[in-house]
């Protein structure tokens, strides 16, 4: 995590904040970006799972 | 895991820091005001400053250098006066803002001392301690959290210091899964090869926990196995107080119990256990107990080894193995560990609002907030189901001079 996902700033500068933590097979990078205040949780993805749509009504 | 850089910035607490500047918006306890009484100064170290807090002649409280500018002598050695401590190396004499006023040996008509300043600051009494604020004018209010103000109520400290930074302390209080292992299954298998088969309510195991920000801090929450979602536990849970208390409940009603992490620089932390009981309608405190109770809470036994048969102990055990300034740069965070980040997030935000010139979190200025601020922590803790005094003999409380009085008046009177 070098760059800020909201505004493109540096993420290693020593007032942003990027904590890995682990959950299942997932590694997570809770952020907060000093130069926007933005924050968010970036995950790296192992598989993609995507749901199937319901099917609307008729056809 | 995080990098260096911002480790640091989130445990460095000396002066010009950032992380310094933020903790310099509170007010922080320095001295129990019995520890007055007896003499006129105590020496302080506090967020990386040394200081000396004392009593003048007119019963004037003062927080000043500790260090003599004219040649560094300390002040703590000093001779109180009318207004103000006095040097013993020269007679150097400063008031309680720092000013030099009198420089005994200099000609008469000399304007040297108007230019001699050190630092000094402001300092409070409440509940029986003395408080200091370090940052800058004008200074917020000295909260009047409930276990501070409440009255009629019987007061004690327990204290140690610890060789660690005040984070990794803090950071405990955010991560209520600790105690089903360190306070429950640990416990209980200390208490095995002592030769003593124990179950204890703490081990019983978490559901799930939760943390909510609110207008002092972050509530914590859990829910144990059999417990339904109206337990105080989930329902109310506790503060972690921002920047650096932790309010615990009590397993019926008050009793306040708060756990002051106190920085006084990167690698120590003076950890204070301060009590407050509250006896039911009409009972008289016992004269004894009138005055807070200071003891020491020891927690290395003769050979250096931590004590880890009570519970402050088995959280100090893990505490300073971690380190003086923990390593997160290497450290396996997981899913229990959300608390965690969300405080050190939390630091991160609050940093930066005072950068931006704003009021940090917590921060009181309206005395119509302040007149007493309750609380909000549960009344029916699970983790003190046993009683109280099967609880208070297992946390550091057991320590405390006056524990014994305070079991028996408990168990007569029960607690209000
Ligand atoms: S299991 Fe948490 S520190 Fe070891
Ligand atoms: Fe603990
Ligand atoms: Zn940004």
């Amino acid at each position: 995590m070098r760059f800020c996902p909201h505004c493109g700033a540096r993420m290693d500068v020593p007032q942003s904040l990027v904590v890995e933590y682990w959950q299942a097979e997932l590694a997570l990078f809770l952020c907060y970006c000093s130069a926007c205040q933005w924050q968010g949780e970036i995950v790296n993805q192992v598989r993609v799972v995507v749901s199937e749509l319901e099917e609307e009504g008729e056809s | 895991m995080m990098s260096q850089s911002q480790n640091e910035t989130l445990t460095r607490v000396g002066p010009g820091t950032p992380l310094g500047n933020l903790l310099r918006r509170y007010w922080y306890p320095v001295a129990a005001e019995v520890e007055l009484e007896k003499r006129w100064t105590k020496r302080v170290r506090l967020l990386g400053e040394d200081l000396v807090l004392y009593r003048d002649r007119s019963g004037n409280l003062g927080l000043i250098a500790e260090r003599c500018p004219h040649r560094g002598a300390s002040m703590a050695y000093g001779i109180p006066e009318e207004n103000g401590l006095r040097c013993p190396y020269h007679g150097w004499c400063f008031d309680a803002s720092g000013q030099c006023i009198d420089q005994p040996n200099e000609p008469a008509d000399s304007t040297f001392k108007h230019r001699v300043r050190i630092s000094g600051y402001r300092v409070q009494k409440l509940g029986g301690l003395i408080f200091a604020y370090l940052g800058p004018e004008p200074a917020p209010l000295l909260p009047r959290y409930d276990a501070f103000a409440v009255e009629p109520a019987i007061r004690v400290m327990g204290q140690a210091v610890l060789p660690v930074n005040f984070l990794q302390i803090m950071e405990n209080s955010l991560d209520p899964v600790h105690t089903e292992w360190l306070h429950g299954h640990y416990h209980e298998f200390i208490q095995q090869e002592l030769g003593r088969e124990t179950k204890v309510a703490f081990s019983r195991h978490h559901v799930k926990i939760a943390f909510d920000p609110f207008a002092y801090g972050i509530i914590k929450r859990r829910l144990l196995e059999g417990q339904s979602e109206d337990s105080d536990d989930w329902r109310v849970g506790h503060p972690v107080v921002f920047p650096y208390i932790l309010a615990v409940g009590s397993g019926g009603l008050g009793t306040y119990a708060f756990q002051m992490r106190i920085p006084i620089d990167d690698t120590h932390t003076w950890h204070v256990w301060y009590n407050a009981y509250v006896p039911g309608p009409g009972v008289e405190i016992p004269e004894k107990l009138q005055k807070l109770c200071v003891y020491d809470v020891p927690w290395q036994d003769e050979h250096g080894e931590f004590i880890t048969d009570y519970i402050d102990g088995q959280d100090i055990m893990c505490w300073v193995t971690q380190g003086a300034i923990a390593d997160r740069t290497d450290e396996r965070l997981g899913t229990t560990d959300k608390g965690i980040i969300l405080f050190r997030k939390m630091l991160m935000e609050q940093i930066q609002r005072v950068e931006q010139g704003l009021d940090p979190l917590g921060v009181i200025r309206d005395p119509a907030q302040n007149e007493l601020i309750s609380l909000p922590v549960e009344r029916k803790k699970h983790h003190f189901s046993e009683g109280f005094e099967s609880v208070t003999m297992r946390f550091q409380t057991r320590y405390c001079p006056v524990v014994r009085d305070l079991i028996d008046l408990f168990r007569t009177v029960g607690v209000k």
